[in-house]
This record gives C-alpha cells, sequence and structure tokens, in this order.
C-alpha cells in the first residue's frame, strides 16, 4: 500500500466509529434488556438497602431468619430495618397514632408508636408491609366483607404513609398460605387467595408494589406444605423462610430487567 | 506532515474505541459498593471478635456460646435490635449477647453488662419490661412459647445481667453467673 493512502484509510475509519457508536453497547439500553443475565445475590439484597419491613410474626420469623444467616454473611439482606410484632393487625397498619397500648403495637425504641409514625422518624427509601393474617377476613361488619374492611385499610395506610414518608416506594406483600392441618379446621385458603387477588389489584391502582410470595410456598393442593412450616399452621421455618427471601431476590431482579432500578444508581444515591 | 495526520488519527480512534469499550455492562458486582464482605474480616452481628490473646477476658458471646449447647443455632440479634426492642442504648453496656431461636419456642438469651450502677438500674427495668412484653405477646398467640416465658425471670450478679428462657435456663444462668 502506498503511503498516501493510509491518511485516507484512517480517516474512513474513523468516520465509521463515529458513525455507529451504538455497536459498543450502551449501559442505560442494556438496563431494560429483559434477558439480562442474573445479578449476583448480594447485588440484588442491596435492592432492600435502607428499607423498612413492618408486619406481623411472619416478619418476625423472616427477622430471625436473616439475623440467623447475618452470623457466616454479614451482608445477608443487611439494609432492612425490621418492625414487627406478632399480632399486628392491617387495621393497626391503618392508624395515625397508637389507639391503644398492646403488645402488638410496632416499637421503636421500645416506644410503641404506628406504621406511620416510625416511617416518618426513619424515613426508610422503600417500605414493604406483610398483614393480614390476624385481621378476621371471614367475619362481615357494618355491611363490609372482611377483604373489604382489609383493603380499606391498606389504602389508608398507604395514604398514611405518602403523607409521612412522600418519596419512599410502598410495597405490600401477598399473605403466605396455610397449611393442611388449618385448611380442615377453618378452609380460609380460597379467601385468603381471594384477598391476595384484590390485594394485587389494589396495589396496582394504588401505584405501589405488590410481591406474591404465596405462590412460591405453595404445594400441589395449593397449601403451604408442613416441611416449610415450624408449627405446621401459619409460620414459615427456615426452608419457608429462604424461599421468602428467594422470591424477594427474584422481585429485584425483575425491576432491574425492567429498567426501574439500577445496582448503580442505588450505590450513587447513598453517596 | 501525512505523518503527523497519520498518528493523529490512530490516536484518536483508539481513544474512541476505549471509550465505547468501557460501557458494555450496566453492572458488574465489582462495580457496586455492596460486595459481601470478605470472609477473613466480616464480625457476625452483635458480637466482638474473637480474642486472639489468651490473657484477653472471654467476651459475653463465647461465655454463652459455652453456657447454652445450642447458642449456634440461634439467630444473633444487634445493639441496634437491643435498643429498639428494649430501648437499651449503646453508652448503657460495655458487652452483649443476644439469641432468639427462629421459630417461636420462646427460646431466648439475654446477657449484657451494665456500663455502671446508674445504668445498670435502667437496665434492670428495661429487661423486666421487655419479659412482660414478651409474656404478653405470646400468651393467646403462642402458647408454648408463652409456657417457657413464663419460668424465665431476669437474674443479676454485680454488673452483669442474665435472661434466658429454655428448658435449661436456669443452669445457663448459673454457669454464666458463676463466672462473676
Amino acid at each position: 500500500m502506498k503511503k498516501t493512502n493510509l491518511p485516507r484509510l484512517l480517516l474512513v475509519l474513523l468516520c465509521c466509529l463515529l458513525a455507529f457508536p451504538g455497536n459498543a453497547g450502551i449501559a442505560e439500553d442494556s438496563r431494560a434488556d429483559a434477558s439480562a443475565a442474573r445479578l449476583p445475590d448480594s447485588v440484588l439484597m442491596t435492592y432492600y438497602d435502607h428499607s423498612m419491613f413492618a408486619g406481623d410474626s411472619l416478619i418476625c420469623m423472616f427477622r430471625n431468619y436473616v439475623r440467623a444467616r447475618q452470623k457466616t454473611d454479614p451482608q445477608y439482606f443487611a439494609g432492612i430495618d425490621f418492625r414487627c410484632a406478632y399480632s399486628f393487625t392491617l387495621q393497626m397498619a391503618a392508624w395515625e397514632k397508637v389507639m391503644e397500648s398492646s403488645s402488638a403495637n410496632l416499637k421503636y425504641k421500645a416506644r410503641e408508636m404506628t406504621l406511620s409514625q416510625i416511617a416518618q422518624t426513619l424515613q426508610p427509601e422503600k417500605i414493604f408491609v406483610l398483614a393480614g393474617l390476624n385481621d378476621n377476613f371471614a367475619r362481615k361488619s357494618k355491611g363490609e366483607t372482611g377483604i373489604e374492611r382489609g383493603l380499606r385499610h391498606v389504602e389508608t395506610a398507604v395514604g398514611l404513609l405518602r403523607k409521612t414518608v412522600p418519596e419512599a416506594g410502598l410495597f405490600f406483600i401477598s399473605l403466605t398460605p396455610v397449611t393442611k392441618k388449618i385448611e380442615d379446621k377453618r378452609h380460609i385458603q380460597e379467601l385468603w387467595n381471594e384477598y391476595n387477588r384484590q390485594l394485587e389489584e389494589k396495589c396496582n391502582e394504588l401505584g405501589i408494589g405488590y410481591i406474591d410470595i404465596a405462590d412460591s410456598l405453595k404445594d400441589e393442593n395449593g397449601l403451604l406444605p408442613g416441611a416449610l412450616s415450624h408449627d405446621k399452621e401459619y409460620h414459615l421455618n427456615d426452608a419457608g423462610n429462604e424461599i421468602f427471601a428467594q422470591v424477594l431476590l427474584d422481585y429485584a431482579q425483575a425491576q432491574y430487567e425492567a429498567g426501574r432500578w439500577s445496582p448503580s444508581l442505588s450505590e450513587s444515591a447513598a453517596e | 506532515m501525512k505523518k503527523m495526520l497519520s498518528v493523529i488519527l490512530v490516536c484518536f480512534s483508539v481513544l474512541l474505541l476505549t471509550a465505547c469499550g468501557s460501557r458494555t455492562a450496566a453492572v458488574t458486582p465489582a462495580e457496586t459498593a455492596s460486595a459481601a464482605v470478605p470472609a477473613e474480616t466480616a464480625v457476625p452481628a452483635g458480637t466482638e471478635a474473637p480474642a486472639e490473646n489468651a490473657d484477653t477476658p472471654q467476651t459475653l458471646l463465647s461465655r454463652v456460646e459455652t453456657a447454652a449447647s445450642d447458642a449456634k443455632d440461634l439467630a444473633y440479634f444487634t445493639g441496634d435490635d437491643l435498643l429498639d426492642l428494649l430501648g437499651i442504648e449503646p453508652g448503657e453496656y460495655t458487652d452483649l449477647a443476644f439469641m432468639q431461636d427462629t421459630g417461636m419456642s420462646g427460646r431466648e438469651i439475654i446477657a449484657l453488662y451494665a456500663a455502671d450502677e446508674e445504668s445498670a438500674g435502667h437496665i434492670s427495668q428495661a429487661l423486666n419490661d421487655y419479659l412482660e412484653r414478651r409474656r404478653d405477646e405470646t400468651r393467646n398467640y403462642a402458647p408454648e412459647a408463652y409456657q417457657v416465658l413464663s419460668k424465665a425471670h431476669v437474674e443479676r450478679k454485680n454488673l452483669l445481667f442474665v435472661l434466658i428462657s429454655g428448658p435449661d435456663a436456669e443452669a445457663e444462668t448459673a454457669a454464666l453467673l458463676a463466672g462473676e
């Protein structure tokens, strides 16, 4: 090749590079790619950094499971602040202030406070609520079904949280299934399935997140297997809580694939 | 002149290729600040790092792990949990071991050294209030746990406070207090 052709060749190459910049790959486009690679669990857990998980005994058991895992992995869902009481209800989630003192109230520094009061104090970036186990959906009252009453409480709770922590992402988690032992006694699984279905609709209507953990816990009969429950009734054991954790990780992955969350953005926001 | 132009064009092309190539991935684990803490530097929540010197007094955690055979199966709670659940501030104690089971058996261990007599007064009240709340919480909800917690009580020797619930609570408490 003659030496005089080299500059022209380089000029053509330069023009090609400037004309087709997308071939090298752009970070923002790949975030919305549904076939994006699965992020490592340690990265997915950061989706829950600066978040509050509030609820009843199911959240208490999940908290204890996370604490047990943190013995060997201190970063295991390390960014979650847990607030729970065994008998916490959706009705209590809708309280603006503590209506009556009881062990069922959530605590902040050993003081009884409502969900919205604690949220206002902590100002978490995300709030996840799991309650309803202690709300009697089978009971009709004042012309309102149990499910209608529960969803009314959800809507009130969301309204209070939007007032006290307007910037926080809000999420409700489905009820977990019951075991055969409880279903044979109370025949409530169908009712809880309907509540979960309507809860998801309500969350969509309110523009908040909904996380379904029920489906992943059900056996072929649509119930909670005894092998996943430590009391063989409602409450998850370590194996059940491992599934709960996996659902949370899958949810975070889904947010990433949908372009609604990027770990790098969370990191820079924290800085 | 032409040689210089060629060199400039080559350099610019190389720079352009390098800039595009560095943005091929949205995230890599190494880019995040949330990478797991390396095992050799990780310290379990609610504990102090194990003593390396034989003359260094044992931590409360290691003493509890010796006294209670199932301690390592329990969930270890942190000082933050102690503050939220009992209202005991970090400055009020010098050492802590706080554990619960991952089920609802009522099995629980709290051991802490009060920083001084003034803190000891508050710690005593806080532990007793907490025990009462746990009993109230489990009375109708988890009767088995309630039975276990009903038999528990707060013990003190010098500045050491111990609250243990479980089948071997008495022996475990005695073992911890014996070291004082």
